[in-house]
């Protein structure tokens, strides 16, 4: 015999399934799946900020070596010491083929520095403002800087003044490297643009 | 939406606020809120609580990665649960395409029994599951979290036409499962459930 109870047209409709099921019970998930969630979101987490500190510092140094080889050359070279042969100021920059064979003298670097001011000049203006870290980064160079223009105004023979000059335009290069790295990626061909036009002047 | 559902849930603004911020403890907060709801509706969509299992977390790590992307103009839950929808229906997409089916008009009509209405939970529940993927799912969205025909035939890039076919091959679907065999009769476990 079917026990099953009779039926109205209404018991039918779509209604009574909607109500039957909504009122299945919730479910719970396993116990250990927030500290996978965790976990994940920690790793993906890292790996994002991993990226971040990269990607801007890869392109910065893209962006340097491929408009700035001479300048760049000479910050990695040992204690950053002086090329071997001068040439007309403004060649290092615009023909790195002879930049290798040129050694700067006190107005070549003071030239350097110079155009390196003016081009971090147009980064401080182009770029956003630096945070944490690299704003005590920029704010470490920046003394650094001040106290090599301290030690320029006191007198000394040309070698020294040679050397103090060069540390001048190795830390400014240090300063426009921070402040492109810490720009978007977006933004850093407007800033190579902005160097191209300090290294015409 | 279903009405006994605890995923209309309102969070503070402190609380969205942080997690935002990617605080983990807020995200810890949230998921605490909202773990049994999703991972339920994930379940009731994907048919298998591993399967459930994937779509929580998955959908939970995009609430975190996203939540940039959260307006505010609607409420988070409905955020959260679109999420949670959307991917159980990629992992459904991943399982197979999604069959399609000429539309029955007859479904609910008028002399059909509605063997759900005496059916207990976990029969329901075992029914529910042995339904195919897609019938499963759309009958699920349409029914419970209340979205209509066109709303469901955009989720799965498909017709109306479509999704009310899926409605009613799942409903025809259970009521098969849920119908009493030829003298069989539910009514006699169910008091013997009730005696003891």
């Amino acid at each position: 015999m079917n026990m099953f109870p009779p039926h109205n047209q209404h018991d039918a409709g779509p209604d009574r399934l909607r109500e039957a099921l909504s009122q299945l019970p919730e479910h719970a998930p396993d116990s250990e799946t927030w500290s996978r969630i965790h976990a994940r979101a920690v790793s993906r987490r890292r790996s994002r900020r991993r990226l971040r500190r990269i990607l801007p510092l890869a392109a910065a140094a893209s962006l340097l070596l491929a408009l700035g080889m001479p300048v760049l050359h000479d910050a990695t070279s040992p204690d950053r010491a002086p090329l071997q042969t001068q040439t007309h100021v403004s060649t290092p920059m615009q023909n790195p083929a002879t930049a290798h064979t040129a050694m700067p003298t006190v107005a070549t670097l003071q030239h350097r520095s110079m155009r390196m001011e003016q081009w971090l000049s147009e980064l401080r203006t182009h770029g956003a403002p630096l945070q944490g870290i690299a704003l005590a980064r920029a704010v470490d160079l920046q003394d650094r800087i001040g106290l090599v223009d301290l030690q320029l105004s006191a007198p000394g023979d040309t070698p020294a003044r040679k050397a103090l000059w060069q540390q001048r335009v190795n830390l400014l290069q240090d300063l426009a490297m921070l402040r492109v790295s810490q720009s978007p990626v977006s933004d850093q061909r407007a800033m190579a643009e902005s160097r191209s036009a300090a290294i015409q002047l | 939406m279903n009405p006994n559902s605890t995923f209309r849930q309102d969070l503070p603004d402190t609380l969205i606020d942080r997690f935002r911020a990617g605080d983990l403890d807020a995200f810890e907060q949230i998921y605490r809120r909202f773990e049994r709801p999703a991972f339920t509706l994930a379940l009731r969509l994907t048919g298998q609580r591993e399967s459930a299992q994937e779509v929580l977390q998955d959908a939970m790590l995009k609430a975190f990665e996203r939540v940039g992307q959260f307006r505010g103009d609607a409420p988070f839950w409905g955020w959260l649960r679109r999420l949670v929808i959307n991917e159980a229906l990629m992992l459904l997409r991943k399982r197979g395409r999604f069959e399609d089916a000429p539309f029955e008009e007859d479904a609910f009509a008028d002399h059909a029994p509605a063997p759900w209405i005496h059916a207990d939970a976990p029969t329901l529940e075992r029914a529910l599951a042995e339904l195919p993927d897609t019938a499963r799912a759309v009958l699920w969205l349409y029914h419970v979290e209340g979205y209509t025909h066109v709303e469901i035939a955009e989720q799965f890039g498909r017709t109306v036409s479509f999704s009310k076919s899926q409605v009613a091959r799942g409903t025809q679907r259970l009521r098969e499962l849920l119908q009493p065999e030829p003298g069989y009769s539910p009514c006699l476990i169910n008091a013997a459930g009730n005696a003891s």
